[in-house]
């Protein structure tokens, strides 16, 4: 008898273990509706040799950061989407109904005066594991046609982090031909964090 | 007929954003000593006579498109996107900053400051059919016929974006998440909504 009771605890035990492991594969039920900032004084470099450090200030759904390469401040939303940019500046709104995050989320943006400018989709959730560890992220795939070719820019998200563990950008062009020509211009990856 | 490869393209980061109306695009081949030329809505608007070099050019909000071809080797054509400098991190921040003092002058465009092209062997070369007047991705040529501007003599020069300060070294720590996230941090504590992980 007491074997048969330490089995159905083993058995819970081990459902719930596997429910764990699941649930960091996938999204979280409720996605918090305003992205937290990280906290002040918080240091985050990426491989491109770039660093960051996280203010207090913004306003949300931003947060702020100082470039300290070169010292310059940026107010950015799920440390991608930057509040001087005329184009989230005209779209604010749009932007902030991708919130909470939820995959499949699609928005569209209009540059002022010249259409469609950008569409940004929640793409997926999931692993990456990038220099500073694994961590669960949104996608973001923010997508600008460009002439007979389109910018297709990636920013990997993580909650838990409160800024994008990973970028990357490339363009495809069509030839006249049909044929699909692609480069990758940029990507970074997060390569360490400092806790103040 | 010509090759159209589309092979690699670098950004330059951030300097350019700062450079008004106008920016500063270098471009480096490999094999160098390749013959670039820069068009615009069907217009020659500059010519690097062999690389690496680099122009200056007008910002508009018309892609750029750079072809690059040299003896024995396919054509290597780029398109630089004229675009809302989104594309790097560093990009972003500067960007964001500049742009409240640059917008009202016209120049929110920007290119690609730094172009890298390979240019593939002849024998390798994907043939495309291209027509006698290029005609860049953006819309048809909107005008007669070249016109081409005084290339700028080549300056291979790239300021490489500053290097970020070495953290100060501390105390390592692997901090996990509720999600399945894991990190190693540096510090005397993991983030907050981080749990010390063994």
């Amino acid at each position: 008898m007491t074997g048969r009771v330490a089995g159905v605890i083993l058995l819970g035990l081990g459902l719930a273990l596997t429910g764990g492991l699941a649930r960091a594969q996938t999204p979280p039920a409720v996605a918090p509706t305003r992205p937290t900032c990280p906290a002040p004084g918080t240091i985050y470099t990426f491989t491109d040799s770039s660093s960051i450090q996280a203010l207090a200030g913004a306003t949300p759904p931003f947060c702020r950061f100082a470039n300290l390469n070169g010292g310059q401040q940026v107010d950015l939303m799920l440390g991608a989407f930057s509040a001087a940019s005329p184009v989230v500046q005209a779209n604010l709104d749009v932007l902030t109904s991708l919130l909470p995050l939820q995959v499949g989320k699609t928005i569209t943006l209009a540059r002022p005066g010249a259409g469609v400018a950008a569409i940004v989709t929640v793409e997926k959730y999931e692993t990456v594991e990038v220099p500073v560890g694994k961590l669960a992220c949104y996608v973001l795939l923010w997508s600008e046609p460009s002439g007979q070719g389109r910018w297709e820019r990636r920013w990997w998200y993580c909650p838990s982090l409160e800024y994008a563990a990973k970028y990357s950008a490339s363009f495809e062009v069509v030839t006249p031909s049909g044929r699909t020509l692609s480069s990758n211009p940029a990507s970074w990856e997060l390569q360490s964090v400092r806790v103040p | 007929m010509a090759g159209l490869g589309l092979l690699s393209a670098m950004s330059s980061g951030c300097a350019s954003i700062f450079e008004g109306t106008t920016q500063q695009i270098s471009v480096t081949t490999t094999p160098a000593g390749a013959r670039c030329t820069f068009w615009r809505n069907g217009t020659l608007i500059s010519d690097i006579a062999a690389t690496p070099g680099s122009v200056t050019i007008r910002k508009t909000k018309d892609d750029l498109t750079i072809v690059c071809d040299k003896r024995g080797y396919g054509t290597a054509t780029y398109v630089n996107h004229s675009g809302l400098a989104m594309a790097t991190f560093a990009n972003i921040l500067t960007a964001g900053l500049a742009w409240a003092y640059d917008s009202t002058r016209g120049a929110d465009n920007k290119y690609e400051g730094q172009v890298s092209l390979a240019l593939p062997p002849a024998s390798s070369v994907p043939v495309e059919v291209a027509p006698p007047d290029y005609v860049p991705p953006r819309g048809p040529a909107t005008t007669a016929g070249p016109r081409p501007s005084r290339p700028v003599a080549p300056t291979p020069v790239v300021v490489p974006p500053a290097p970020a300060p070495a953290p100060a070294p501390g105390p390592q720590l692997e901090c996990a998440a509720a999600d399945g996230s894991r990190i190693r941090v540096t510090g005397s504590a993991c983030p907050a909504g981080w749990n010390a992980a063994r």
